[in-house]
């Protein structure tokens, strides 16, 4: 049949659609929106402290910025700001109330209501002292409102502690992925990108950017200085390369920070410019706010991965196993093969495993956070079966939980294990028990998509029959006693 | 994919992105020097933009660095004591608050002439409410910078030859007085 030329704009306008939906919308989880939450509300901490140090000179009546000379700026805008309505002698209460409810956002304390009033604490400030204001404040404002927007407290937040409490789970769970967090994301790269291309189109208007002054004439600024960095002027082309640099850096990070090869190039180039002028040009505080920003472009995976790294640094025996990992598509593909193998009747205990999916899927699951724990719950008897997810651990604990696998075989512990096709080896030193099922996963994605439609044609059918038709697949029979 | 929201809540969420995305761009763009196309397009943004305290051209450094702007206030007070404030100086701290004076001399300095007078009044009346002063003179001072090869040759950064001085504005204590009533 032939293609007109409306299905074509149509399939055009499809595929825009769903760019444009998984470019904004996709879910994904929030644990680097949670990490720049701490450093940003530290931040406002701090500046909300420093506007305290002296609240009357900034905010109060009779302080620099009078109503009347404000009102010169603000005729018919839109700025509003809380400290409008607060009288001279309530200055100090408020200020202190917003301090506290800054600390709250930081740690997380009812982020939804918390990070929606750190924003509007944030622009009264700005908007109250309107020319004492600088890049810091405008990017704090930016980046409060859109960790609002991204639901910052998912993750390392009073909020998630207060949640695990009132659920009586042992231990915490990774945070659900969502669209907000992907926007919320989203907004601050792209606007970021928006401020970098200002930023450098604004400079090439400048003749000093062009003929590679510009540097030497920030430098050279002895009000903003901070570490004298004049000795530069013998090495002119040092001066010549940055004021060049910048402005690369700044009109062609909208194009390039998307690409991943780019994107740890540009990451390290704006931490350099920043740091830069953080230390050299006396703004210590905007040079940091502005890598804050950066945490937006790191995968969350990478900061779990990071978590991870430290809580074994710093307590090895109390490294934590969650189930971080995955697409949607591993996590059908585990649900499937679960529900082949497990009777949904009975409790069961799990590591390393979605347990919200299985959850959902009606199992009765409770959660151990480390081998320990896992061999505890197991002993006790209570359990109709256990669940372990090895191949998202290292191989050196795989063999830990394996080795544990096998000793608790003798008290007839049913039990499920997922492993990975370069884990398998681990098994053949072992004896299990016929209740031990060990399930090997394909680790690449095809692999998965062809596992799914093969595990959901024959979900009709018994295990045995399962074992039976392809013994030699992705589900191996235990090894013989 | 898995969208955990209504479909008109999608739509809408949508609207405003496209809103929020085209105001960001706006207002940057609208900023001088900017065409009439650029200026329009603004009218709708600003209002938005300075809800969200948004409205800024991110024009760092530019179009190009150049010197500093300083504010000294000399006052003399009911007993006849005469002192000079002058900001920013290094001796206020943290840098953070240096930092908020260097913009209020900065604003005074290189903002729209017509306000100079307005802000020059303000910094006056919080000397005489505040800090007693029974007379104020606002004096705006700019720190010019050495280019590099005078700097070479000898001239240093706080060269007196580099700082000029004008005069804002003279105010008495009796202007403000009324107005704190």
């Amino acid at each position: 049949m032939k293609r007109g030329p409306l299905t074509g704009i149509a399939g055009w306008f499809q595929t825009l659609f769903t760019n444009w939906e998984q470019f904004w919308f996709q879910p994904c989880s929030c644990e680097h929106l949670a990490v720049m939450r701490w450093l940003v509300g530290g931040m406002l901490i701090y500046t909300h402290f420093v506007w305290g140090l002296q609240l009357e000179e900034f905010f109060g009546s009779t302080g620099w910025m009078s109503q009347a000379a404000l009102s010169s700026l603000t005729e018919n805008s839109t700025a509003v700001s809380l400290w409008s309505y607060v009288a001279d002698d309530q200055l100090r209460m408020v200020h202190t109330i917003c301090l506290v409810i800054l600390v709250a956002y930081m740690i997380g304390l009812a982020t939804p209501v918390t990070s929606v009033l750190a924003f509007a604490i944030t622009i009264s400030n700005s908007n109250r002292a309107l020319i004492a204001n600088y890049g810091l404040d405008q990017i704090l404002a930016l980046q409060t409102l859109y960790l609002a927007i991204g639901g910052c407290g998912g993750a390392y937040s009073i909020d998630q502690v207060l949640r695990r409490l009132w659920r009586n789970e042992s231990a915490f769970h990774a945070p659900r992925k969502t669209s907000r967090a992907r926007l919320g994301t989203r907004l601050i790269q792209v606007h970021y990108a928006v401020i970098y291309f200002a930023a450098g189109c604004s400079k090439m208007l400048g003749e000093a950017w062009w003929n590679g002054e510009a540097m030497w004439m920030a430098i050279a600024n002895a009000e903003y200085q901070s570490i004298d960095m004049t000795w530069l002027a013998n090495y002119p082309w040092i001066l010549e390369f940055a004021t060049h640099l910048t402005i690369l850096f700044e009109i062609s990070f909208l194009f390039l920070v998307w690409n991943q090869w780019f994107r740890p190039l540009y990451l390290l180039l704006g931490i350099g410019m920043h740091l830069g002028i953080a230390l050299c040009m006396g703004m210590p505080t905007f040079g940091i706010a502005m890598i804050y920003g950066y945490l937006a472009f790191v995968r969350p995976q990478k900061i779990r991965q990071i978590e991870r790294f430290f809580v074994r640094l710093i307590n090895p025996s109390s490294a934590r196993y969650e189930f971080t990992g995955g697409s949607d598509v591993y996590k059908a593909a585990t649900h499937r093969l679960l529900l082949l193998e497990l009777e949904q009747t009975g409790k069961h205990v799990a590591m390393t495993i979605d347990f919200n999916g299985l959850r959902r899927l009606g199992f009765d699951v409770q959660k151990a956070t480390s081998v320990a724990e896992f061999e505890a719950k197991l002993m006790d008897g209570a359990y109709a079966s256990s669940l372990v997810s090895l191949e998202l651990l290292p191989r050196h604990e795989a063999a830990q939980v394996l080795t544990m696998i096998e000793r608790l075989s003798v008290h007839r512990v049913a039990c499920v294990m997922l492993v990975k096709v370069s884990q398998i080896d681990l098994l053949d030193k072992l004896t299990l028990s016929p209740t031990v099922r060990v399930l090997v996963i394909p680790y690449q994605q095809n692999d998965l998509h062809e596992q799914i439609s093969w595990s959901m044609h024959h979900a009709e059918q018994p295990l045995n029959h399962l074992l039976d038709s392809d013994p030699g697949g992705f589900m191996m029979p235990v090894p013989k006693e | 994919m898995t969208i955990s929201l209504s479909k008109l809540g999608f739509l809408l969420v949508n609207v405003w992105l496209v809103f929020h995305l085209f105001c960001i761009v706006a207002g940057p763009i609208s900023i001088y020097p900017s065409s009439e196309l650029q200026q329009r397009s603004s009218v709708v943004a600003v209002p938005y933009l300075q809800l969200l305290y948004m409205n800024h051209g991110w024009k760092y450094f530019s179009p190009q660095p150049g010197g500093a702007n300083l504010l000294s206030f000399d006052m003399t007070f009911p007993n006849g004591e005469q002192q000079t404030l002058r900001f920013p100086t290094n001796e206020i701290e943290p840098r953070l608050l240096y930092h908020r004076y260097f913009m209020m001399s900065e604003f005074l300095g290189n903002g729209p002439p017509e306000a100079e007078p307005i802000w020059a009044r303000s910094f006056a009346r919080k000397l005489c409410l505040q800090n007693g002063a029974q007379d104020v003179v606002v004096t705006k001072i700019f720190h010019d910078l050495p280019s590099r090869i005078e700097f070479l040759a000898g001239r240093t950064l706080d060269d007196r030859s580099l700082f000029h001085e004008d005069v804002v504005g003279e105010f008495h204590r009796s202007q403000f007085v009324e107005e704190r009533l």
